[in-house]
């Protein structure tokens, strides 16, 4: 099934430097869709059968490429960065995006990063189109409950000074395990004491 | 394939009981002609994580907790949900149906439906089961967000077989009305060949599956939501049942059935008739091959079912009856709309003693109208049927938790009547105007003293362990219910009380209440009427 892909790119410009553009180059599949200089913020649109990977590749860009101050910080830079991508009328969750792989290559070290979508180094952004558009909303939906339970798993410092995972039960702490119950006599005395 | 039923985790009991509901469903669809393939994700369970009992306890308390969360745990729900799915994507359905037992299948419901839409959004998904029967916002909530894509309320072989046929206008289906099916003889039976029979044994470590003579109940039991759910009680022939064991016996080689009915004798020629044929067949059989069963039970008086039917019920393989006691109070028991007194209780314990034949006392404390004088019959109830604990007539006593409002049924109907009010909105917290020193917290007090005394008496208790757990976490509960307010509020809104700040007193200002001065000594409530009193 074909579908319309809308991706916007938007380029971060150094006119500090001879070449002031980032060079990208936009594969899907095995087909290049665009190679050039990025020289403003873009929308490329292509109509696709969403049965390949998308493949934004920022090349070309050298050390000198980023200005620094005195003080070492970054003052100018060529990079780009991925602001949407919409499939038809859907647009990607971010939380998808953000779990991409981009490949980078700088000073011939090779890395996988995650969780960005600002290309400032020379290297492959890899994203998998699915088939079904509303498969992106599951896997969200996913990832959103991976995410709770990061966010919200909690610890304790037990008795012994170990420490404990627990969650929060009927507003208590209990421990995850819970293998240790009590008898029923001393529930019969906590039931007393409450 | 056209539909894949599943059974998501997490049933906890501690027999691995062979579910019933999908299999029924999975009958009637091979039936109509349909292709199915029934998997059991709750009992697998078990097995993953035999020799990992704590990391077993954390999955479980994930899938029955929403406000579990860890990140170590999540990854161990990851990997079973993700295995489950391909599972089931393995066998290309065009649907999948999930049987949803009870609010603690809700989680693994809604996990496996979300990987299931990522992985092959083209599956669609039904949900069903007596887990959606009381709650309507959990699978209307699920079809708002695209996660499944129908819902089944009530008896839901005809819905099912309606649903994949393409019709969306069908009793039960989507919230539509649901419909009794009268001739539950026509249904088909249901099918088990799915199951590896072995890994589901009664208590007595016998191969069993559970079979229905009738839905329904001819009682109207006050704390009973069977009447709402069922309102016409429909039984099979005995001779249509005892054909259906007959047929698991030839088809499976089990030696046990277990009787999803609410009562076995609720029509005494059925009943009579079954256990006539079933005699029959078990006569026929040679001695290790004769079968037994369980089921729920009535007591009845001596003129509605006399001695010998006690006997006719032991050849036909009688094994555990599961009663109804509730309490041993007659006030509270005839409140409650139990249909024997004492002298029939007595009558069926001396019968089923003679002929053989088990039961497990089924127990309610903390009934609104329970006094300390009708704890104390309860009490007293036990130590003088001590003797059939230890002959091995009672088997088992469940105990429950305590008493639950349970929406549907005529207790929560008529709460005004029955001058019972609910607190904090929660089915275990209410007070009844009437026998206001019975608070939740007397209730949980009466429940685990009951436990402990029956313990001491040689009684043995069902599922010991998993009530204990429960017990514990009412504990909690308690605690944490304590520190709300918007309870007693609600009282006062209500039902005009004023509080005596200098006597601790609630008096009551409604003329139509029997006493119009209750004095409230149970500290618990006090602590809740201070606080209206300074609000």
């Amino acid at each position: 099934m074909k579908s319309t892909l809308r991706l916007t790119l938007q380029p971060y410009i150094n006119h500090n430097v001879n070449e002031p553009y980032p060079f990208v180059c936009i594969r899907y599949g095995n087909e290049v869709v665009y190679n050039g200089a990025l020289t403003t913020k873009k929308t490329f649109k292509y109509v696709i059968d969403c049965d390949s990977n998308l493949v934004i590749e920022h090349y070309n860009k050298q050390p000198s490429d980023t200005t620094v101050n005195e003080n070492n910080e970054i003052v100018a830079d060529k990079a780009i960065e991925l602001k949407s991508i919409m499939l038809d009328d859907y647009s990607i969750p971010l939380t998808f995006l953000y779990d991409c792989e981009y490949h980078t290559e700088w000073n011939n070290k090779f890395e996988i990063i995650t969780n960005t979508l600002y290309f400032g180094f020379n290297g492959k952004y890899k994203i998998p189109i699915l088939a079904n558009i509303s498969r992106y909303k599951y896997y969200v939906m996913w990832q959103e409950e991976k995410s709770l339970n990061s966010k919200n798993q909690q610890q304790h410092v037990n008795d012994l000074g170990e420490i404990v995972e627990t969650f929060t039960r009927f507003g208590e702490k209990t421990n995850i395990e819970e293998s240790e119950l009590p008898s029923i006599t001393e529930l019969y005395t906590f039931v007393c004491k409450l | 394939m056209d539909i894949v039923l599943i059974i998501p985790p997490r049933i906890q009991d501690d027999y691995g009981y062979t579910p019933a509901g999908p299999s029924a469903l999975s009958g009637s669809l091979i039936d109509a002609g349909f292709m199915t393939k029934v998997i059991d994700f709750n009992s697998r369970l078990d097995g993953i994580y035999e020799n990992e009992p704590n990391i077993l306890a954390s999955v479980e308390n994930f899938f029955m907790y929403y406000d579990f969360y860890n990140e170590g745990i999540f990854k161990e729900v990851e990997k079973y949900i993700i295995d489950c799915a391909n599972e089931i994507i393995s066998y290309s359905p065009k649907w999948l149906g999930i049987s949803v037992f009870s609010y603690n299948s809700h989680r693994a419901t809604r996990l496996i439906s979300i990987k299931v839409k990522e992985l092959a959004p083209h599956i669609s998904i039904v949900i069903g089961g007596g887990g959606i029967a009381t709650d309507f916002k959990f699978p209307e909530m699920l079809k708002e967000q695209g996660i499944i894509d129908a819902y089944i309320r009530g008896e839901g072989e005809l819905s099912v077989v309606a649903l994949l046929q393409g019709k969306t206008e069908f009793s039960g289906l989507n919230g539509l009305p649901t419909e009794q099916i009268d001739d539950i003889d026509s249904l088909p039976y249901p099918d088990y060949s799915d199951y590896d029979l072995v890994n589901y044994t009664n208590i007595k470590g016998l191969l069993a599956v559970p079979i229905t003579g009738s839905r329904g109940c001819v009682a109207h039991c006050s704390f009973c939501d069977i009447a709402k759910q069922w309102p016409k009680y429909r039984f099979r022939s005995g001779h249509s049942i005892a054909k259906e064991i007959k047929h698991y016996i030839q088809t499976y080689g089990v030696n046990a059935f277990r009787f999803t009915d609410s009562l076995i004798n609720g029509s005494m020629k059925a009943f009579t008739d079954m256990c006539k044929e079933l005699t029959t067949i078990r006569n026929n059989l040679p001695e290790n091959e004769k079968f037994t069963w369980d089921a729920h039970f009535i007591v009845r008086n001596e003129r509605a079912m006399p001695a010998e039917i006690y006997d006719l019920m032991a050849s036909a393989g009688a094994g555990t009856l599961l009663m109804g006691i509730e309490s041993g109070s007659q006030n509270v028991r005839d409140h409650m709309k139990k249909l024997f007194n004492e002298d029939d209780l007595e009558f069926t314990m001396k019968q089923i003693s003679r002929v053989g034949v088990s039961c497990r006392m089924l127990m309610i404390v903390g009934y609104p109208t329970e006094t300390e004088e009708d704890f104390q019959e309860t009490v007293d109830m036990f130590t003088k049927y001590q003797k059939y604990a230890h002959n091995g007539t009672i088997e088992h006593v469940n105990l429950g938790l305590t008493l639950n409002l349970l929406p549907g049924t005529p207790l929560d109907d008529n709460k005004d009547n029955n001058r019972i009010v609910k607190l904090n909105n929660h089915i275990n917290d209410w007070i009844c105007l009437d026998n206001p020193t019975l608070t939740y917290k007397e209730r949980l007090k009466r429940r685990i003293f009951l436990q402990k005394h029956i313990n001491e008496l040689g009684y043995v208790v069902f599922e010991e362990k998993n009530y204990r757990k429960q017990l514990f976490s009412a504990c909690l509960e308690i605690k944490k219910l304590k520190n709300t307010t918007n309870a007693p509020t609600t009282i006062l809104e209500n039902l005009d009380f004023d509080f005596d700040s200098e006597t601790g007193t609630l008096i009551n200002n409604d003329i139509s209440m029997s006493n119009n001065r209750n004095t409230i000594n149970e500290i618990d409530t006090k602590i809740n009427l201070t606080t209206i009193h300074k609000s």
